[in-house]
């Protein structure tokens, strides 16, 4: 089954880690959203809204093109 | 594995089981001559036979899941969980819709009850898988 990728690529991954080595589950938590949600986004699978792509901001203290960023499809 | 394509691997399993017995049940009942009655009443029925089999796949699912992998249901929809209920809902209603219009054409065009009716009981089982693969596909694969 082919992935669905989305244009709206992500650094979350690579800011969890920076951010005290944050789980996936924590930072689902922090935004109020499911684990399976946060998996979706950094995998690119899912663009998330952008109530939720602020949040995730927020818990990084990002702006959000430094966390989000487009990337066309080639 | 996620907990909702758990539930609808599971519920599929219910889906099958019911076809099969209930689907046995009325084909050993009907006969190729019976009346707008009958076909109302089993119509009804499928739909009932369709919520056991949800009802009987959601209680089964739960025991298994909180026995075994010792895991609560989500309590709350996140944004991702609505976005796939409505893309899901969406492409049962077009499954639906199709085999109803396909039932329809049927009984016009033959001018029997019989044939409408065996596209219809299908249909209703046929789009209740439709709703869980599309959970599973969208879960999987993204939306």
């Amino acid at each position: 089954m082919s992935k669905k990728q989305s244009n709206i690529q992500n650094c979350i991954r690579e800011l969890r880690f920076q951010t005290h080595e944050m789980s996936q589950a924590q930072l689902s938590e922090l935004v109020g959203v499911s684990r399976q949600t946060i998996v979706a986004v950094e995998k690119g699978n899912y663009t998330p809204s952008l109530d939720l792509a602020f949040a995730i901001c927020e818990v990084f203290d990002k702006k959000i093109e430094e966390v989000f960023f487009y990337q066309k499809e080639v | 594995m996620a907990y909702q394509v758990k539930k609808s691997w599971v519920t599929i399993g219910t889906i099958l089981v019911g076809l099969m017995i209930y689907g046995g049940y009325v084909l050993s009942q009907v006969s190729t001559s019976f009346s707008i009655n009958q076909f109302g009443m089993y119509v009804l029925l499928t739909v009932l036979a369709l919520i056991v089999t949800q009802i009987v796949g959601k209680i089964i699912f739960d025991l298994f899941n909180r026995t075994y992998e010792k895991k609560e249901e989500p309590k709350k929809m996140d944004e991702l969980d609505r976005i796939i209920e409505y893309k899901s809902v969406r492409n049962f209603s077009f499954m639906f819709l199709g085999g109803f219009f396909t039932s329809m054409l049927l009984m016009w065009l033959l001018g029997t009850l019989f044939a409408a009716f065996m596209v219809m009981f299908f249909t209703l089982f046929a789009s209740g898988i439709v709703l869980q693969i599309s959970y599973i596909v969208y879960y999987n694969r993204g939306v």
